[in-house]
């Protein structure tokens, strides 16, 4: 799924101050199909028409994330998302920010293991100028070196408020656990270590690297016309070439031979849990049945595990299973949320819950309930301009522009035994990882 | 002083409509373009915004509890509440409600602030009946079993000390009653481990029977329906929710409000010290209730200060000295006075100049006239966000609610970008210097911050 560990993997250039919480989600049904072209210079476009607001959506999509990273890189694709905010050939730091919001638009990016996504919403009227801005920054960014010192200490900010959230600190610590040689294993952000020390040349290398139109897809959805929308991303990124990008494979993660664990004294006051189960890649068929399966165990009111262990043996006061869909094989994760005294009686609550349904399968109406549950989110989650593009873009970067409108489908055909079939395979009482942060022992 | 009088008059004029209401036996409708509000025999009132562009619909329900109205020993009542809603009814098991909305693709939320508290349900607009009926059956008939009540108390405690992990969230709680020391404001949504910890079903019961009646509740109905559909569907669903009196606490807080939420006598600063990695700095400015006249002139003065990336402290604190990853400020508005809250993270060691720094952006708003190109961008910051969030059909229903809720009324959604648009450079330093007077400050941070 797309969404699933938002929170824990994206990591945004700035964080939102609110007032409010409200579900993330803008928009309207759009009256056609996404309109899909490749431009001479190999960059991808995508037009979605949605005329329900009068606000258009600009998502710029990189295939660069904390997977393309190393020991040594650690964090650059992050970083270099932030310095994509600093100034260009003809704008200096902060004069994007102004013009963008000067029109009533807001922007913003994120990075996470796959990828990188720089995002406007603006009144409609204002596409051409809110093209024109992201272009330039995408393409024509100084990583100005006075500005990026300041910018390190920032970045090194935003790895001190890893902290303020225990539930995605657990989740870095089961990455780094479950993945001993995939870069999957490191934090999107890097380690203090290797942003204190990243020159510029790193990131001015990711740059010139995967900043190349065979490596990005942009989108825009909606009150505009999909022909003029295209030619729009044409004329502002004329002249934008570059060598396509050439990956070393990357390093195949060995099969989970056995339970790997780790637990982490913090000041905190009740235990979080993260359990991973290596999962598929979004190449993988099994994706669809994973996404299933993770929605009938551990996502809404009627989900099997909320009911088993939060409601009928209370040993747990949160639980939820998020699977993200990835390039390479990832994780099914379950996170749990316990008093200190209970993470054991919870983790084995759990993994009995997961054998049950591995040996008996899941019901037909929670297969039922899965699957239009999944259906229902991903219908509001795609009713905005933004969560339409988001959408898009995802799914155009990690796999292919198809992928996106033939998913509901292809759930729809998720039959209780290929939903068996994964549970039989991921959960295995032998193989998984399980991180957990807790109070220090009194 | 006006803010006292203004929701009083507002009120009695409301009393009045109720009245002819019901001497009339008839719903009174208000149109404005786009949407309608209804108030039916029982004292519900129903608001409709058709909006064709999506195949969904969204029924919430907002009523006015949280903790402006709990006293002291019910803090947390509201949250522990509606965490009973979805646990259980006269008429559906905790299954049984999960898979009929779920079972179609629906949602089921809710949330609890300082004023209010919601539930809605989000479904594709052929089963708007459903999500009305199920609704109506949960603000209704839920049925507090025993058992479910320990669960949710078990849950409620969990959450307390989840927020208490959060520095950033702890260092907001203790803001709130360091400003508010003697309104119920200073009490967290969540409650106290104390008061979670002591409550009874008897107590919740009570709460909810006195809280969950028509003449406290909103109905919004927002997506694809019309508003001859949604009135008709609304009146049959929501026939059998309780009546009674709005809670007594609402009557006896209009009149002593003011009197709750005295100025600052001196700069009030509260530190907790906890080994985090970041130090977190909240700074906080009373303000006046949602209605006031110098409402819009403060949301201005506010998003001059800390909303968005071109706003004052944002490009003083992180884009000129790299000091926070986090920075901004929020007009946090309330029924009653609401405040302004201004909030960093920072390293350790430069607790005392980012706390510096944003008090003299503070100092500057009070001090200089702000230049027009400013005031112009401020001003497109707040009516351009508002406007993109409200391409999210839930927030649609729940603003549309919340300014019910808040004694403003929904068509305050019309008018606001109109308000925004009126405010002044002099508003703005008026605002300024008559509330940016007497600071509280929260700090989280570890030993030896400075």
């Amino acid at each position: 799924m797309r969404v699933a560990v938002l929170l824990a993997a994206v990591l945004a250039v700035a964080a939102p101050v609110g007032v409010i919480a409200l579900p993330v989600a803008a928009g309207a049904r759009g009256p056609g199909a996404a309109v899909r072209a490749v431009l001479e210079s190999g960059l991808t476009v995508i037009v979605q028409e949605h005329t329900a607001a009068d606000v258009v959506a600009l998502h710029t999509w990189v295939r660069v994330g904390s997977k393309d990273e190393d020991d040594e890189t650690n964090g650059a694709a992050h970083f270099l998302e932030h310095m994509l905010f600093k100034g260009t050939a003809k704008r200096r730091a902060g004069e994007m920010d102004r013009e963008i919001e000067g029109i009533g638009g807001v922007h913003n990016a994120g990075t996470s293991l796959d990828w990188t996504y720089y995002h406007v919403a603006a009144p409609s009227r204002h596409f051409d100028r809110v093209l024109e801005l992201q272009s330039d920054a995408l393409m024509h960014s100084t990583l100005d070196p006075s500005e990026l010192e300041r910018e390190r200490r920032v970045v090194l900010e935003e790895i001190n408020r890893r902290d303020n959230f225990p539930a995605t600190r657990a989740l870095e610590l089961l990455r780094g656990l479950a993945f001993t040689v995939h870069p999957y294993r490191r934090s999107v952000l890097g380690t203090r270590s290797t942003v204190e020390r990243m020159p510029r040349e790193t990131l001015l290398g990711f740059y010139r690297d995967y900043y190349v139109p065979d490596n990005m897809t942009v989108v825009v959805v909606g009150n505009v016309r999909a022909a003029q929308a295209t030619a729009g991303v044409r004329r502002a990124y004329a002249g934008f070439r570059g060598p396509p990008v050439q990956r070393a494979p990357r390093p195949v993660e060995p099969p989970l031979e056995s339970v790997r664990r780790l637990a982490v004294e913090q000041d905190v006051r009740v235990a979080y849990l993260a359990i991973g189960f290596p999962g598929p890649a979004v190449r993988d068929r099994e994706v669809y049945a994973t996404d299933v399966l993770a929605y009938a165990l551990g996502r809404g009111l009627g989900a099997r595990l909320r009911q088993q262990v939060v409601e009928r043996s209370r040993l747990a006061q949160s639980v939820g299973v998020s699977f993200l869909t990835t390039e390479d094989p990832y994780l099914l994760v379950v996170s749990a949320i316990t008093e200190p005294a209970h993470a054991e009686q919870a983790e084995a609550a759990i993994l009995a819950e997961l054998a049950a349904v591995a040996e008996q399968g899941i019901t037909e109406a929670e297969l039922a309930r899965a699957r239009n549950l999944l259906e229902g989110e991903h219908i509001y989650g795609t009713h905005t301009t933004r969560g339409q593009a988001y959408t898009l873009g995802f799914y155009a970067t990690i796999s292919d522009p198809e992928f996106a409108s033939a998913y509901l489908g292809r759930i729809r055909q998720v039959t209780r035994d290929e939903v068996q079939r994964v549970a039989r395979r991921l959960f295995d009482p032998r193989r998984y990882a399980i991180a957990v942060i807790r109070p220090a022992a009194r | 002083m006006t803010w006292a009088v203004r929701p009083l008059i507002a009120t009695l004029l409301a009393l009045l409509l109720v009245a002819s209401i019901i001497a009339h036996g008839e719903a009174a409708s208000v149109r404005v373009p786009g949407a309608s509000r209804h108030v039916l025999e029982s004292g519900l009132t129903v608001v409709v915004k058709p909006s064709p562009a999506s195949d969904l619909v969204v029924v919430e329900a907002l009523l006015r509890a949280g903790p402006r109205l709990e006293a002291p020993a019910l803090s947390g009542a509201t949250f522990f509440v509606r965490g009973m809603l979805v646990r259980g009814t006269d008429r559906r098991s905790a299954d049984q409600i999960a898979q009929a909305i779920e079972g179609v693709g629906g949602l089921l939320g809710g949330g609890t602030g300082a004023d209010f508290t919601s539930l809605y349900a989000i479904t594709p607009s052929r089963h708007l009946d459903l999500g009305m009926e199920m609704v109506a059956d949960l603000l209704t008939n839920a049925r507090f079993d025993p058992r479910d009540v320990e669960t949710q108390r078990g849950v409620g405690l969990s959450r307390i000390r989840q927020n208490a992990d959060q520095p950033l969230q702890r260092a907001v709680d203790l803001l709130g009653a360091t400003l508010y020391p003697h309104h119920p404001y200073a009490q967290p949504v969540l409650g106290t481990t104390e008061t979670i910890a002591a409550l009874t079903r008897e107590q919740l019961l009570e709460f909810y029977r006195a809280h969950f009646v028509a003449s406290n509740t909103v109905i919004v109905i927002a997506g694809n329906v019309t508003e001859i559909q949604a009135l008709d569907k609304a009146r049959r669903a929501f026939g059998a929710l309780r009546t009674g009196p709005p809670p007594r606490r609402l009557g006896w807080l209009r009149t002593v409000e003011r009197a709750l939420v005295p100025p600052l006598a001196s700069p009030q600063e509260v530190r907790e010290t906890r080994p985090t990695a970041a130090a977190w700095i909240t700074v906080g400015y009373l303000g006046v209730p949602a209605g006031h006249r110098d409402f819009a002139p403060l949301r201005v003065l506010n998003a001059v200060l800390g909303e968005g990336m071109s706003s004052r402290l944002f490009v003083e604190v992180r884009e000129r000295r790299g000091l926070a990853y986090q920075v901004g400020s929020a007009y946090v508005m309330r029924s009653g006075p609401g405040h302004i809250r201004l909030s960093a993270g920072t390293d350790p060691s430069t607790l005392s100049v980012v706390r510096a720094a944003m008090l003299r952006e503070v100092e500057r708003l009070r001090a200089e006239p702000l230049p027009a190109d400013e005031l112009e961008r401020a001003k497109q910051v707040i009516v351009g966000r508002y406007a993109l969030a409200r391409e999210d059909l839930e927030a649609q229903a729940f603003y549309l609610g919340w300014y019910e809720i808040l004694g403003i009324g929904f068509d305050y959604d019309r008018r606001f970008a109109d308000e925004i648009g009126r405010v002044t450079a002099s508003d703005v330093l008026r605002v300024a210097r008559m509330y940016l007077t007497v600071p509280a400050l929260a700090v989280v941070a570890p030993p030896g911050a400075e």
